[in-house]
């Protein structure tokens, strides 16, 4: 079998990198250390931006598998390629400065990205109001601490009652901040466990399945 | 020594894990852990895709994996592991939504390695592995694209999302497709309780790899989280009684 | 077909329950109706904290808000930049700005949006290198984070406009995130930012956040006393921009917010009275 295959090779180094983290984060100020960490980061950025060039590469050979077939608005996949192109082209040769590539920053993307998070509010509207149904008391419950959050972040009702600013001020500082710090923890525990469990290489449902 | 109480707990899960390993594995005492319902809904989500002809389509979410949030990025791979492996042996269509671009080896590997096991390598398609551009936005246009235009019967969100947690969800129901929420971004529980149909949220995410392989090395781990859980609740209750008579020991917890 | 069937099919129309949400969002905020608004507690003790401020002051300045967010962090963003960098001459205060995160665009945003409204620091009588300056974007996670904080010139060796840091009369005793008195984050990365950068070098911690699920993330660091104050999304924008007299984005959304907030109890409420209308048809029927 091919040496750079076998997943133990994986499982080694694994162990030996997070070891070096683990002990620098624990005696920090040993200087080779802090080096070898901070080259390791900068190796990890590094990979990080040549995917980049990995998802270019499958949205093109996507896109113009598309365009070839004609499949369905193949016409919107050829925009999408010209539009990348074009953006790499003015930004590899004029920079991050270049005003042609700062105008479509500025007036294109800006303008759809936060439109596309905006559809966010729009689908949890709908959810809501299939969602929110008084079903039983534990429904109701939640309903009501729902509702009166809400209408204590109205802002033009905060003006004119303190009661239900108070209420959801209560309920942000008791209950909900013990259940999200309970969620934190809880959570912050787990990656702990995944963590030893992938350390030890007990873990390696990521490198998929075994071939027997 | 920097954060000796975080070391102090971390040695304390390691006591916890070797006692729980031996106990376990040695001595073969595995106790019986809550079945988790989103991972249950596997089998019946990829069988519902085979069934209507239609495909699975698993989003793999954002998220790299040098950041703190690593552990969301394995679990997603993990179940993705898993949801290949069934489409495989079911022959069923699936589409990979990846939303980093340094997932895509990954997932492609994934892929080819669940496809290989299940002795079917020839039906796994590389042009349905789709990276949806990296950004939050790019991904909430791109899966409506696939929504709409392929139509899967069964709809996966799992890894680190945003917001547009709840923007999935929501397309999930217009389009009639059930749909699996799996993550462990504290603000969007809520979005994923109330707008998917079935959901891994937090430590069940996290724990839902070790579930998946049935394995009592992997279990022990999870037994030894909850065992050093209890341990942090009594420390609480004896910190609260402690507070009561006006004696801080907080003082000893930021050392 | 009964009212009920009229008012399920309505509600369970997308289509209609977007539209009319998009229609009475238009509304105020093509015309604002200038509702009154109450400043609320952590904006104030934001505002005091920035004004007390001692002289000489070293401040960071995080920039991490992505363009996907822009719309909930920015308008905070704007007030408080615009009253750190009023005040930096006369408290001779001197400014680092930097971004580290997810290349998103989060410092091109301060040029875009930040300066685009309030002017460049130039105008306030600032002088780049000497009284403010931009470390640039810095690519990464966790481990970018915690190398910025402890050797800055581990991760930046240049600055955005392309001098080497060290040519930055204002970089010469700052090495690490010890070195400043205070420090501001803008957009995500609370948790990270507490984590590195906040325990580790005992500094305060002042986080613009996003709104609502966010503050609850950084509610429990806020009271253990890791987070000396925030601000929290439009909301907190709103007050700020009340509090330094310079009205902008985050008030003229107030009134979008306060309609979008009672039609979604509306619709709730009229989701809840249909559910019961429902329930008794049902029973009448079986009967």
């Amino acid at each position: 079998m091919n040496l750079l295959r076998k997943r133990e090779i994986s499982v080694y180094l694994l162990f030996i990198t997070s070891m070096v983290f683990i002990v620098q984060y624990y005696l920090p100020g040993f200087d080779p250390l802090d080096s070898l960490i901070s080259l390791l980061g900068n190796w990890a950025v590094v990979f990080s931006a040549m995917a980049m060039g990995l998802g270019l590469l499958n949205l093109a050979t996507n896109s113009v598998r598309k365009i070839q077939k004609r499949s369905k608005e193949w016409y919107f996949d050829a925009w999408l390629l010209f539009i990348m192109l074009l953006v790499l082209v003015l930004g590899g040769i004029g920079g991050a400065k270049d005003e042609r590539y700062l105008w479509i920053f500025n007036n294109v993307y800006q303008q759809l990205s936060p439109t596309f998070f905006g559809f966010a509010y729009l689908y949890m509207c709908s959810v809501a109001v299939l969602t929110f149904r008084v079903a039983n008391w534990e429904t109701a419950l939640l309903m009501l601490g729902g509702v009166l959050v809400m209408i204590g972040n109205i802002p033009f009702i905060q003006v004119y009652t303190g009661a239900f600013v108070s209420l959801k001020d209560w309920i942000f500082a008791i209950p909900s901040r013990g259940v999200f710090t309970a969620f934190r923890i809880s959570m912050a525990l787990g990656f702990v466990l995944i963590g030893i469990r992938t350390l030890l290489g007990i873990e390696r449902g990521y490198m998929g399945a075994e071939e027997s | 020594m920097n954060d000796l109480t975080g070391f102090l707990f971390l040695l304390l899960i390691l006591v916890f894990y070797v006692y729980t390993y031996w106990t376990s594995v040695k001595r073969n005492r595995i106790p019986h852990f809550r079945s988790l319902a989103g991972l249950v809904a596997l089998e019946e989500m990829v069988g519902r895709a085979t069934e209507m002809g239609r495909p699975v389509f698993h989003s793999t979410g954002l998220g790299t994996l040098y950041s703190s949030g690593v552990g969301t990025v394995l679990a997603s791979f993990v179940v993705f592991s898993e949801v290949a492996n069934k489409c495989a042996q079911m022959n069923t269509e699936l589409i990979v939504g990846i939303g980093a671009a340094e997932h895509i080896p990954i997932i492609t590997a994934l892929a080819e390695q669940a496809y290989a096991v299940a002795g079917v390598p020839e039906n796994l398609n590389y042009n349905d592995l789709v990276f949806l551009g990296g950004t939050q936005s790019a991904l909430v246009a791109a899966i409506m694209e696939i929504m709409d235009s392929r139509a899967p019967s069964s709809f996966l969100v799992t890894g680190s999302y945003g917001a547009d947690i709840a923007t999935y969800g929501g397309l999930a129901r217009e389009y009639g497709t059930l749909s699996l929420c799996g993550t462990t971004n504290t603000y969007q529980y809520p979005y994923a309780v109330a707008a998917y149909d079935y959901w891994l949220i937090g430590e069940d995410f996290l724990a839902a790899a070790a579930v998946i392989s049935k394995d009592p090395v992997q279990i022990s781990n999870i037994w030894a989280g909850d065992l050093f859980r209890f341990t942090l609740c009594i420390i609480m209750a004896i910190g609260v009684i402690l507070s009561w008579v006006g004696y801080n020991i907080t003082q000893y917890l930021t050392m | 077909m009964g009212i009920t069937d009229t008012v399920r099919k309505l509600l369970t129309r997308r289509t209609f329950v977007q539209g009319m949400l998009i229609i009475l969002l238009i509304i105020p905020l093509s015309r604002p109706l200038g509702l009154p608004i109450l400043i609320g507690e952590h904006s104030r003790a934001f505002y005091r904290i920035v004004e007390e401020l001692p002289p000489n002051a070293k401040i960071l300045f995080s920039q991490v808000t992505p363009v996907v967010l822009m719309g909930d962090l920015i308008p905070q963003a704007i007030p408080v930049t615009y009253q750190l960098v009023s005040l930096a001459k006369e408290r001779n205060w001197k400014l680092y700005f930097v971004g580290i995160g997810s290349p998103d665009g989060i410092l091109q945003l301060i040029d875009s949006e930040i300066w685009a409204t309030i002017g460049w620091p130039e105008e306030y009588g600032l002088k780049y290198g000497e009284d403010w300056c931009n470390l640039g974007f810095v690519a990464g996670g966790d481990i970018s984070w915690s190398t910025f904080g402890s050797d800055i010139r581990a991760v930046v060796q240049y600055d955005r406009e392309g001098n080497n840091i060290d040519s930055l009369p204002m970089m010469q005793d700052v090495n690490s995130v010890a070195d400043f008195d205070i420090i501001f984050n803008n957009g995500e990365y609370n948790t990270v930012i507490v984590r590195q950068w906040g325990e580790p070098y005992g500094k305060p911690l002042m986080l613009l956040c996003l709104t609502g699920a966010v503050v609850q993330d950084v509610e429990p660091f806020y009271r253990a006393g890791q987070v000396k104050e925030y601000l929290a999304g439009v909301r907190g924008g709103a007050d700020y921009e009340l509090l330094v007299n310079r009205p902008g984005k985050a008030i003229a959304s107030l009134d979008a917010i306060s309609i979008s907030h009672i039609f979604l109890i509306g619709l709730i409420a009229l989701g809840n009275v249909l559910y019961f209308a429902e329930k008794k048809e049902k029973g009448r029927n079986s009967l």
